[in-house]
C-alpha cells in the first residue's frame, strides 16, 4: 500500500488487485470458466441486491471486483429483521415478494444457491376497506354491491367475472398488442400518448367516475402505463399477481448468498465521495474510518439509487441527459411494520387470514408472514407512511381491524423515509410527457460508468429489475 | 473587627452558594453549536458542479450530530445565490428579520421525509406547491385540513400521512410560509447534516460574479425535550465562483 497526499487530503491509493480474498474464494474463482477477454477491474457502488448480483456475475466471469457500500450492512432494500422477535420469527422490512413467471433471473439464482421459495398467500382473499366499510372478494364480485359504488354496466359485468384488482385491464387490454419488444415503448404509434395522463385513456374508454376514483392515473402518462401493462403481459404476469412467493428464512437469503460468495470483496461503511470517469479508467474516492481513500479500476458500476448518486461529484460531469434523469427521477418511500402476536387472533373473529387493506392513513395494509416457523406466535406485516411510530401504527390497526380483539404483543418498524443513504423504495412513473427524456438513457452507460440496480430496467419491480440490469451490465463489461 | 469581617464573609459565601444552587435547580437550556465543516468558508465553487456539504451540530441537551443524536431533518441549510456581493448585506439583514419559525416546525415534524424545497422527492416540491396554489384563505384552509387529517388512496395516486403532532394553527402558519417562501429560483433550503448543493450554469454575463450564501441553522429542543425556551444556532459562510 502506497500513501500519497493529494490536494491536502490524506488519500490512500489502493490498487484493486491488492485486494485480499480468502483462499476459499480464490478456489471458487479458479473453478469458474475463464473470461472472454482480459480480466477487468470493476468497482461497484452500492451493496444492494443489484450491486451484489453484478459483482457476483463479474467475479464468475473472472473479473476483479470490489463493492463499496456506504451503510454498515449489505442487502440494501432487501432486509429481513429478527431483532426483538421471539421463537426464531422474522419479518421482511424491505422486499415483499416475487412472482412466477416474471422473476426469471431471480428464480435461477434460487436454484443455483439452493434457496427455498415458499408460497405467500398474502394477496389471496383480501378484505378491503372502501368508503369506511370492509368488503370480501366475494362481495366485490356481487353486481348489487358494485352498483352501489357507481360502476357502469360494462365495469360491473367485468368485475363480476374478474378479480377486483384487475379493473385496469378492462381499459388497457385493447392497447397492448402493439408492443412487440418490452424494451421499446416508442415508434409503435403511441408516442403522442406520453403527453396524455392515463386517466384520460380511462375516460376515453368510458370509465365511470367511480372507476376513475379507484384507478387514479392522473400523474402518470398513458404511454408509460400502457408500456408497463404490456411488459407484464409479455412476461405472462397479471396486472395484480395474486400467486406470490417469498424466501424461507426471509428475502435477505438471496443478497446474503451473493455476499457470502463475494466474501471480503464487499466493503461496508465505505461511502463514495467522488468519482472520476476518465478515458482510461475510473477513480473512486471513498471514506473508510474517517479517512479519505482512493481506488482505481477499469469500470464503475453504479448500483446506488440515483437520488443518492446525484449528491456525489463526478468528474467530468455526467451529460445533461443523465443529470436531468438524476434530478427528476422519482421514487416512493414508506415504512414496514412488523407485529408479533401470540395467536392467530383473527380466527376467533371468523376470518381465515389477516390479508386486509385497512384504508387507514397510518397503516395501509396488513398480512401474515413467516408461517413456517413452528411456534404459536405469528408475524403480521404492515405498510404505512414514514414518520409514524410502530406504536401509532398498532393503534391504527386496533382502530381499523374489523374483529374484536387482537393478541399483538410487539410492534417494530423500519422507516425507509428516514434512512441516511437511499431513503427511497421503488422508482415511480416518469413525469407525464417525459418518457423520451428518461428512456432508454437511464440504462445507458456513460464513459466508463455503467448503470444497474432496481432503477435501471424497464419495469420498476425491484429485485427482478436489479438482477436483470446487473446481468446486463456484467455481460456488457465482460464483452468490452 | 476581624471577626466581623469573617462573619460577613461567611454570610456572603453562603448567599453565593445558595444562589448558585438555585440556578442549577432551575436548569437553563444551553445554546446549541453549529459548524459548516465543508465547504470551508470563503472557498470557491465551480459553475454547474455538485458541492457536497457537511454540518456539525452539538447541543448539551439534544446531543451530537456525529453520533446520530440530532434529527437530520432539523438541521436546515438555506442556500442563496447572489449575482455579486453588493446585495449581500441587504440579504443578510433581510434574512435576520424573517420569521422562519414555520420552517423550524417543519423540520421537527415529518414534512422533509417526503418533500423538498426544489425537486420531487416522494411528494411534490414546495416550489411546485407554491406555484400551483394561490395564497387565499380558502386554499390555506383546504391544504391545512389535508395535512392535518392526511389522505389515503386505495388505488389512486396521492397519499399524505396525517399530522396529529401539529395543531391546525401551526399547520396554517406552515402552509402560509410555504406559499410565501418558495417561488424564488435563487433560493433553496435543504435539510440534513450531509448533502450536496448544485451550482447553477455559468451565467452569460461576465459581470455576474456569483456568490453562494450558505446559512446552516439548528433550533434545539430545550431542557428535557420540553420545546420550551428553545435556542437557535446559526452559521453563515460565503462561497465565490471560481
Amino acid at each position: 500500500m502506497k500513501n500519497v497526499v493529494t490536494a491536502g487530503v490524506g488519500a490512500t491509493v489502493l490498487p484493486i488487485n491488492s485486494l485480499t480474498a480468502s483462499d476459499r474464494q480464490e478456489e471458487l474463482i479458479s473453478e469458474l470458466p475463464k473470461p472472454s477477454t482480459d480480466a477487468k477491474k470493476v468497482i461497484v457502488g452500492g451493496a444492494g441486491i443489484g450491486g451484489l448480483c453484478c459483482a457476483y456475475e463479474l467475479m464468475k466471469k473472472g473479473h476483479e471486483v470490489v463493492v463499496l457500500e456506504a451503510s454498515g450492512r449489505h442487502g440494501g432494500h432487501v432486509y429481513t429483521t429478527r431483532d426483538e422477535l421471539s421463537d426464531g420469527l422474522y419479518g421482511d422490512f424491505g422486499q415483499e415478494h416475487i412472482v412466477k413467471p416474471g422473476y426469471e433471473r431471480y428464480w435461477e439464482y434460487l436454484k443455483e444457491f439452493n434457496i427455498t421459495a415458499l408460497p405467500y398467500p398474502r394477496r389471496k382473499n383480501i378484505k378491503r376497506k372502501i368508503n369506511g366499510k370492509f368488503y370480501t372478494e366475494q362481495m366485490l364480485k356481487d353486481p348489487t354491491v358494485l352498483k352501489t359504488f357507481g360502476f357502469n354496466k360494462r365495469e360491473i359485468d367485468y368485475l363480476s367475472e374478474n378479480p377486483w384488482s384487475d379493473l385496469k385491464s378492462l381499459y388497457t387490454k385493447t392497447y397492448l398488442g402493439k408492443f412487440k419488444d418490452e424494451y421499446q415503448p416508442f415508434s409503435i404509434g403511441y408516442d403522442a400518448l406520453d403527453k396524455v395522463p392515463m386517466s384520460d385513456i380511462y375516460k376515453k374508454e368510458g370509465a365511470s367516475s367511480a372507476a376513475l376514483n379507484f384507478l387514479g392515473g392522473n400523474n402518470s402518462s398513458a404511454l408509460y402505463e400502457l408500456w408497463y401493462a404490456a411488459i407484464l403481459k409479455m412476461r405472462g404476469v397479471a396486472t395484480y399477481p395474486t400467486e406470490v412467493f417469498r424466501l424461507k428464512g426471509g428475502n435477505q437469503m438471496l443478497p446474503n448468498a451473493f455476499a457470502k460468495r463475494l466474501g471480503s470483496k464487499v466493503w461496508l461503511n465505505c461511502p463514495i465521495t467522488a468519482i472520476t470517469n476518465r478515458e482510461k479508467g475510473v477513480t473512486v474516492t471513498y471514506k473508510r474510518l474517517k479517512e479519505v481513500k482512493e481506488i482505481k479500476g477499469d469500470y464503475f458500476v453504479n448500483c446506488i439509487p440515483l437520488p443518492t448518486l446525484k449528491n456525489i461529484p463526478i468528474q467530468p460531469a455526467l451529460s445533461e441527459k443523465k443529470q436531468y434523469i438524476n434530478e427528476n427521477i422519482s421514487y416512493d418511500s414508506y415504512q414496514r411494520f412488523v407485529f408479533q402476536a401470540s395467536s392467530k387472533f383473527w380466527e376467533d373473529d371468523g376470518f381465515k387470514d389477516i390479508n386486509m387493506n385497512l384504508g387507514h392513513s397510518d397503516l395501509w395494509e396488513v398480512w401474515q408472514s413467516a408461517e413456517e416457523i413452528e411456534t404459536h406466535r405469528v408475524i403480521v406485516l404492515g405498510t404505512g407512511p414514514g414518520g409514524v411510530s410502530p406504536k401509532r401504527a398498532l393503534a391504527a390497526f386496533r382502530e381499523a381491524y374489523p374483529g374484536k380483539n387482537d393478541s399483538i404483543e410487539l410492534a417494530v418498524g423500519r422507516d425507509w423515509t428516514k434512512q441516511k443513504y437511499s431513503s427511497n423504495c421503488e422508482r415511480t412513473a416518469f413525469p407525464i410527457g417525459e418518457l423520451n427524456k428518461f428512456w432508454p438513457y437511464i440504462i445507458e452507460s456513460e464513459g466508463r460508468i455503467h448503470f444497474a440496480g432496481a432503477y435501471a430496467d424497464n419495469l420498476n419491480w425491484g429485485t427482478e429489475a436489479a438482477t436483470r440490469s446487473a446481468n446486463r451490465v456484467a455481460e456488457t463489461i465482460d464483452r468490452l | 473587627m476581624m471577626r466581623q469581617h469573617i462573619f460577613l464573609g461567611c454570610i456572603g459565601f453562603a448567599c453565593f452558594y445558595f444562589l448558585l444552587g438555585l440556578t442549577s435547580f432551575i436548569q437553563e437550556n444551553r445554546s446549541p453549536k453549529i459548524k459548516i465543516i465543508t465547504p470551508s468558508a470563503h472557498s470557491t465553487f465551480r459553475w454547474n458542479s455538485i458541492i457536497p456539504y457537511s454540518i456539525h451540530v452539538a447541543d448539551y441537551e439534544d446531543g451530537n450530530s456525529e453520533y446520530d443524536e440530532i434529527n437530520p431533518n432539523e438541521v436546515i441549510l438555506i442556500v442563496k445565490y447572489l449575482k455579486d456581493s453588493s446585495n449581500l448585506r441587504a440579504y443578510l439583514s433581510n434574512e435576520s428579520k424573517k420569521d422562519n419559525d414555520p420552517l423550524v416546525q417543519m423540520g421537527k415534524s415529518t414534512c422533509f421525509t417526503c418533500h423538498k424545497a426544489k425537486g420531487k422527492l416522494i411528494g411534490p416540491s414546495f416550489e411546485r406547491i407554491a406555484n400551483k396554489y394561490q395564497k387565499d384563505p380558502k386554499v390555506i384552509e383546504s391544504l391545512t385540513n389535508k395535512i392535518f387529517a392526511g389522505s389515503t388512496a386505495i388505488w389512486g395516486d396521492e397519499k399524505m400521512p396525517p399530522h396529529p403532532d401539529l395543531s391546525k394553527g401551526q399547520i396554517e402558519k406552515i402552509v402560509t410560509w410555504i406559499l410565501e417562501n418558495n417561488s424564488n429560483p435563487n433560493k433553496n433550503y435543504l435539510t440534513g447534516i450531509e448533502g450536496a448543493i448544485r451550482a447553477k450554469e455559468k451565467p452569460a454575463s461576465n459581470y455576474e460574479k456569483g456568490i453562494l450564501v450558505l446559512t446552516a441553522s439548528y433550533t434545539d429542543h430545550g431542557v428535557n425535550d420540553s420545546l420550551q425556551s428553545t435556542k437557535q444556532a446559526q452559521k453563515t459562510i460565503i462561497l465565490t465562483s471560481y
